[in-house]
């Protein structure tokens, strides 16, 4: 469980290390870490040009390690094509632009808003979505800070304060309750459970550490 | 949303034929902005041309200041930045939350978001690539 946020933290350390290098297509590919049809967008590897009409078309989505082959038009965000075509409802809508956080998810280890990005610009990307976190059974150690901490009332807004909690925590901001407040300030919860956010992530953070 | 076609792009030479050519076509980079305005019936282009992928994420110091590319992220972590221009930094990190500053541009900035007053005291100035300066 400890070693989900650690695969976090590499994914994010490896990514930056390499694509500085301009590495990132050989050694990813040779890490096994990187499907070999669709190498990462964004990535210094191209994801090769190609030119989709209005309508719906096929392409293939990496979600929680395994690859989808979804139909999309250019228009569906990364959210809708994971509710509605995935059926992966974990992953809420909130605002729906961008202000809220319910749709955060991890695009190749770094959190992002699922509502903000359209699916054919995350071909080859690996996506990680709260269905992604835990291992089997075993809860990943922010899920079960969040219920030892009861840091939920409706629940709306927690998928998404997962996905940050285990981001801030890799990214190494986690420090103390002020900084976790800082970098968990783009997810908003409408109950007011913030001081049990903050408690879990610290926790969890700590846990992590020892 | 209204229906638009979608081209990825690997060079600067096709990114900027691509716009140039037609003028319906717009640049898509972090897509923070685009994918609002064109949801919000804001902006309604026929091609979004995806510029993301582009080799133009560096930041770096010289004798002539700092030069950010135009798809740089998280120019705010940036060591040279960190150190050598505090104040740009933390500008940066005033803004936005930290999933928006994962996904957007430098770039994608000046064309429609908020400039920080750090840009405009340091004197910065935008390079545009030949026929690449349509929005
Ligand atoms: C919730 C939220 C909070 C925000 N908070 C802030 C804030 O605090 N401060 C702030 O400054 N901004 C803020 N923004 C706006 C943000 O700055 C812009 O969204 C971002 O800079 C756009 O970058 P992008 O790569 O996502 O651009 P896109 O959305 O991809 O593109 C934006 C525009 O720029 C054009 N464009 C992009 N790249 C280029 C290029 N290289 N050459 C020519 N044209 C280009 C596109 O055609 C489009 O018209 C916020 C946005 C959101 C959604
Ligand atoms: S639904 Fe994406 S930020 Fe609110
Ligand atoms: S628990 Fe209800 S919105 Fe956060």
């Amino acid at each position: 469980m400890v070693e989900q946020s650690r695969r976090a933290a590499e994914t994010l350390s490896r990514r930056a290390l390499l694509s500085r290098a301009g590495l990132a297509g050989t050694a990813a590919a040779a890490a096994g870490s990187l499907p070999a049809a669709e190498p990462a967008a964004g990535a210094d590897v191209a994801v090769p040009e190609r030119t989709l009409a209005p309508g719906p078309a096929q392409l293939t989505l990496r979600v929680n390690g395994r690859p989808y082959p979804v139909d999309v038009e250019p228009r569906t965000t990364l959210l809708d094509a994971l509710r509605e075509e995935l059926g992966l409802t974990g992953t809420k809508k909130g605002c729906n632009q961008g202000a809220c956080g319910a749709c955060t998810v991890l695009v190749d280890g770094r959190r992002v808003n699922s509502c903000l990005t359209l699916a054919v610009m995350q071909r080859g990307a690996e996506i990680t979505t709260i269905e992604g976190l835990a291992d089997g059974d075993g809860l990943h150690p922010v899920q079960q800070a969040f219920l030892e901490h009861d840091a939920f009332q409706c629940g709306y807004c927690t998928p998404g304060q997962i996905m940050s909690g285990t981001a801030v925590i890799a990214e190494g901001h986690a420090g103390s309750p002020e900084e976790v407040r800082e970098w968990m300030s783009g997810n908003i919860c409408r109950c007011g459970a913030y001081p049990n956010i903050v408690a879990a992530v610290c926790h969890a953070a700590r846990d992590g550490r020892r | 949303m209204r229906p638009f076609s979608y081209t990825n792009v690997n060079t600067v030479r096709s990114a900027v034929q691509l716009v140039s050519a037609d003028p319906d076509a717009m640049f898509i980079a972090g897509g923070t902005e685009m994918v609002n305005l064109v949801r919000e019936g804001q902006l309604a282009p026929d091609h979004l041309v995806d510029i993301g992928a582009l080799p133009l994420h560096l930041t770096r110091a010289g004798a002539r200041g700092l030069r950010i590319g135009a798809l740089a992220h998280e120019v705010q972590e940036h060591p040279v930045v960190r150190r050598g221009y505090p104040v740009l930094s933390q500008a940066l990190l005033a803004g936005a939350s930290p999933q928006v500053r994962n996904m957007f541009t430098v770039g994608g900035r000046p064309q429609r978001g908020l400039i920080p007053g750090s840009y405009v005291a340091s004197g910065d100035r935008t390079e545009r690539l030949p026929a690449a300066g349509r929005r």
